[in-house]
């Protein structure tokens, strides 16, 4: 396996390798999302929602935009929450999100190598030693 | 490595800043701050590498300097090569300071890691704007992670 430093180092990657990360990320979200949709804490629900993506290194392999889902987080008494993707090609991880919720923005990333089953942790934005693993429990905390 | 959680530190500051500075509204605006934000990124990387490089050059010295103080001249003449208190450590390359205090054929690969850091910094010290972005903080980790494996 590798990972996102072995490409930039020792690896010659093509289109359809970068594609081939484009498609992996959006079945990773989509697993997640469903991994949180099924154990949402009492009076949350969730809306699809989507954003862009169409990183560098895709538009330097003419890849075409990928569209990501989000998600977006509600609250029967008006809370919100929201995660989604913000990159995919970083050093360190093998994609981020973004989550927002109660006024703290999160990071989740990936941890796992490239095409690996994934292994996601959050942190606090201004907090970023502190890593712990992001599960449906942690996210119910959250948003409780 | 004294300064990288200080670093790091800053990193997420200025990191949190431009960041907030991304308005979903404006394509354009977005990718201006995007550049901005893996210019910071490589900025804080290269700063980080130099903690990472310093105590690589410190456990080599300490190295030389222990080998160099063999009783048995057998074991001490190859170390005699190098002299301790120069600052280029006798003009070793960096690839062969590491592989001094990094076994190479270790499991956890740190040498390995250590060298593919290596080849980023020069690709950013030397001009070139990498097309990823870094996670300062997870390579920070990494960092220590390769620190702990050092042997002098």
């Amino acid at each position: 396996m590798a990972t996102v430093l072995d490409e930039v180092t020792t690896m010659s990657i093509d289109a359809p390798y970068v594609q081939r990360r484009v498609d992996d990320w959006i079945c990773r979200l989509s697993s997640l999302y469903g991994e949180l949709n099924a154990s949402l804490p009492d009076g949350w629900s969730t809306e699809s929602a989507t954003v862009t993506l169409h990183e560098i290194i895709m538009r330097k392999f003419n890849v075409p935009p990928a569209t990501l889902p989000a998600l977006l987080f509600a609250h029967e008494t008006g809370a919100t929450a929201s995660l989604e993707p913000q990159d995919l090609w970083v050093l360190g991880a093998n994609g981020r999100l973004y989550l927002t919720a109660g006024g703290q923005r999160y990071i989740v990333m990936d941890t796992a190598d490239s095409f690996a089953s994934p292994a996601w942790q959050v942190c606090p934005a201004d907090d970023r030693w502190n890593r712990e693993p992001f599960t449906p429990d942690w996210l119910r905390r959250i948003l409780q | 490595m004294k300064h990288l959680p200080a670093i790091a530190a800053l990193y997420t500051e200025a990191d949190n800043c431009l960041d907030n500075l991304q308005d979903p509204a404006s394509g354009t605006g977005a990718s201006i701050v995007e550049q901005k934000l893996r210019i910071n990124d490589h900025a804080y990387f290269v700063l980080a590498w130099g903690q990472i490089e310093i105590a690589i050059n410190d456990a080599c010295r300490r190295a030389i300097e222990k080998g160099r103080s063999q009783r048995d001249w057998r074991q001490r003449r190859s170390w005699s090569l190098y002299n301790p208190e120069d600052r280029r450590l006798s003009g070793l390359r960096f690839e062969a300071r590491a592989a001094l205090v990094l076994d190479p054929d270790a499991e956890g690969g740190e040498y390995g890691l250590a060298m593919r850091h290596y080849n980023i910094r020069n690709q950013i010290a030397h001009g070139t704007l990498l097309t990823q972005r870094v996670d300062v903080t997870a390579i920070a980790k990494q960092f220590f992670v390769i620190q702990s494996a050092l042997i002098s």
